[in-house]
């Protein structure tokens, strides 16, 4: 045996790791040098110290410090399944309400149904979703009824041209507080189509009205669809409304909007993202989502299919990121070394491909 | 060893059961957190974060791994992502309270190096030499155990305990002939 054997072969013994053959091997070697001998009375001096350091213990249960913070986990899950729920609910009166209408504003709607957007995505109608849907009425409730009110206008005022609005509007809407408004018109103003313009005026009060008794919650359901309500009998009901409230200026009104603060219910966020937990991974159209377990990460579409799969060698570093128009999904691995490796995947495609930098 | 019914009806939502398997868990990955930072207020917070992680991927576990290297993944990917990189220096001081209690001056004597001295020599090895160290004997994992906690290779984990072995031993060796460490 050489020396650098000898050292292996003398620690694999401290580990417990040797046959029988290789113990014998190793004490006849040790007999006739001196040297080693030393050495391997010094490490396994070593090894019986570091078996015998203290198996300390947590001073207190961690647990039960840890409780409070485990039921806020618990409360903001519920409150975006039943977020989903309600929206989901109100979807599916609107698509309703407009397909027994039958009108071009049924029929665009009806549209939306068969290209499967969102709101009929199940699977990805978690997270990312019940977000943007929370920042919506986070919104709604920040502003008085004015800018409200306006800014139902304006949107309403070109429904035919923004051909995919309710995509773009949902999508930022996580964003910033002026496109969560727009959004209030096209993601939640296809529930309950109103039917005179007075209906508009209250909801907008409504609205209003919640966001100075109830600063940092959600408006009340009513209130909600009071706000929606009025979008939608603008949009369809008198477009000469339109005309004339954006002539009271809607930049105006978009320019009053206070920037929401980023959540929904900033003490419970910031509990969650305080502890590391991971954000939503799915992309911003809800089409695809990732999942990361140990070092592999996988793509999944809507229906659970995966598409994708990249086996990391080494620790994610950050999250991985979806580009805006969700077809990318870009990640960064550090290796052992330390060196980051950059990857994209497209999801439609199923490749994954190093960034070289 | 967690009974895998208990990990199961935890990934089946029982609340009662994820919080139990939680109370089973949480020496455990309170230790090797404490021995990785090397302090107990940073223990304390990397553990509390590890047990939420863990409260809430519960459903990402399979079990095709075993749920202690599961664990011990989670815990020491916070420690050196997070703690470690934020507060590298340890103080001596911290260690002299920590160890207070647990001193025995007699038999401190008689060893040949103080547990204090070979916590200090840990806190000098390189973050996955030192994690391999704590879950070798803190964890008593085998080396394919710590091989899929840390996600190395298995020579790799082989030539960091061997290597971290040899560190120590200097360093302890150096505390030794100088008498008061530095």
């Amino acid at each position: 045996m050489t020396c650098q054997e000898v050292v292996e072969v003398m620690n694999r013994y401290l580990d417990g790791d040797l046959d029988e053959h290789e113990r014998v091997l190793l004490m006849e070697h040790l007999k006739n040098c001196p040297d080693d001998q030393e050495l391997f009375e010094r490490l396994q001096r070593l090894s019986e110290e570091l078996e015998e350091l203290p198996k300390v213990t947590p001073p207190f249960s961690l647990v039960d410090s840890i409780l409070p913070q485990l039921a806020e986990i618990d409360a903001l899950r519920d409150a975006k399944a039943a977020q989903a729920a309600v929206m989901d609910e109100e979807w599916t009166q609107a698509e309703e309400a407009a397909a027994a209408e039958g009108g071009s504003l049924g029929s665009r709607r009806a549209s939306r149904k068969r290209t499967g957007w969102l709101g009929r995505r199940t699977a990805a109608w978690g997270g990312a979703t019940a977000v943007a849907a929370a920042a919506i009425i986070l919104a709604v409730s920040l502003n008085g009824p004015h800018p409200n009110r306006q800014t139902a206008m304006l949107e309403s005022k070109a429904p035919a041209a923004a051909g995919n609005a309710s995509e773009y509007s949902v999508q930022e809407a996580a964003d910033t507080g002026g496109a969560a408004l727009k959004s209030v018109e096209e993601g939640t103003g296809s529930s309950e189509p109103a039917t005179s313009p007075t209906a508009v005026s209250d909801g907008s009060r409504g609205t209003g009205g919640g966001s100075r008794t109830k600063a940092s919650t959600s408006p009340p359901p009513s209130a909600r669809v009071g706000g929606i309500g009025g979008a939608s009998g603008f949009d369809k009901a008198d477009p000469n409304i339109s005309g004339s409230a954006n002539m009271g200026g809607p930049s105006m009104g978009i320019a009053q909007f206070p920037s929401p603060p980023a959540s929904p219910s900033p003490g419970m966020e910031q509990g969650i993202a305080g502890q590391g937990l991971a954000a939503s991974t799915a992309s911003p159209d809800g089409k695809y989502s990732y999942t990361v377990t140990g070092t592999l990460l996988e793509v999944f579409d809507s229906g659970d299919k995966k598409l994708a799969e990249l086996k990391m060698d080494g620790e994610l570093q950050g999250s991985p990121s979806w580009s805006s128009d969700s077809t990318t999904l870009a990640v960064e691995v550090k290796d052992s070394s330390g060196a980051v490796k950059k990857f994209k995947i497209v999801a439609a495609e199923g490749t994954v491909e190093e960034q070289k930098s | 060893m967690v009974e895998p019914g208990l990990i199961r009806a935890a990934q089946q939502g029982d609340r009662d059961a994820l919080v139990s398997l939680l109370r089973e868990i949480e020496n455990h990955v309170y230790r090797t957190a404490y021995y990785i930072l090397g302090n107990e207020q940073d223990a304390l917070d990397a553990s509390q974060e590890a047990l939420i992680r863990i409260y809430t991927k519960i459903t990402s576990y399979e079990e095709k791994a075993q749920f202690k290297t599961w664990v011990q993944r989670i815990v020491t990917n916070i420690c050196i992502d997070k703690f470690r990189r934020t507060k590298p220096v340890v103080s001596i001081e911290e260690h002299d309270m920590v160890f207070r209690e647990k001193q025995d001056v007699e038999e401190e004597v008689l060893s040949a190096y103080a547990a204090k001295d070979i916590r200090e020599a840990i806190d000098k090895l390189p973050d996955h030499h030192r994690a391999v160290v704590v879950l070798r004997y803190l964890q008593d994992f085998s080396y394919n155990e710590i091989a899929d906690s840390l996600d190395l290779p298995l020579n790799t984990v082989k030539s960091y305990l061997f290597r971290a072995r040899q560190q120590l031993q200097t360093l302890l060796h150096d505390y030794q002939k100088g008498g008061v460490r530095g």
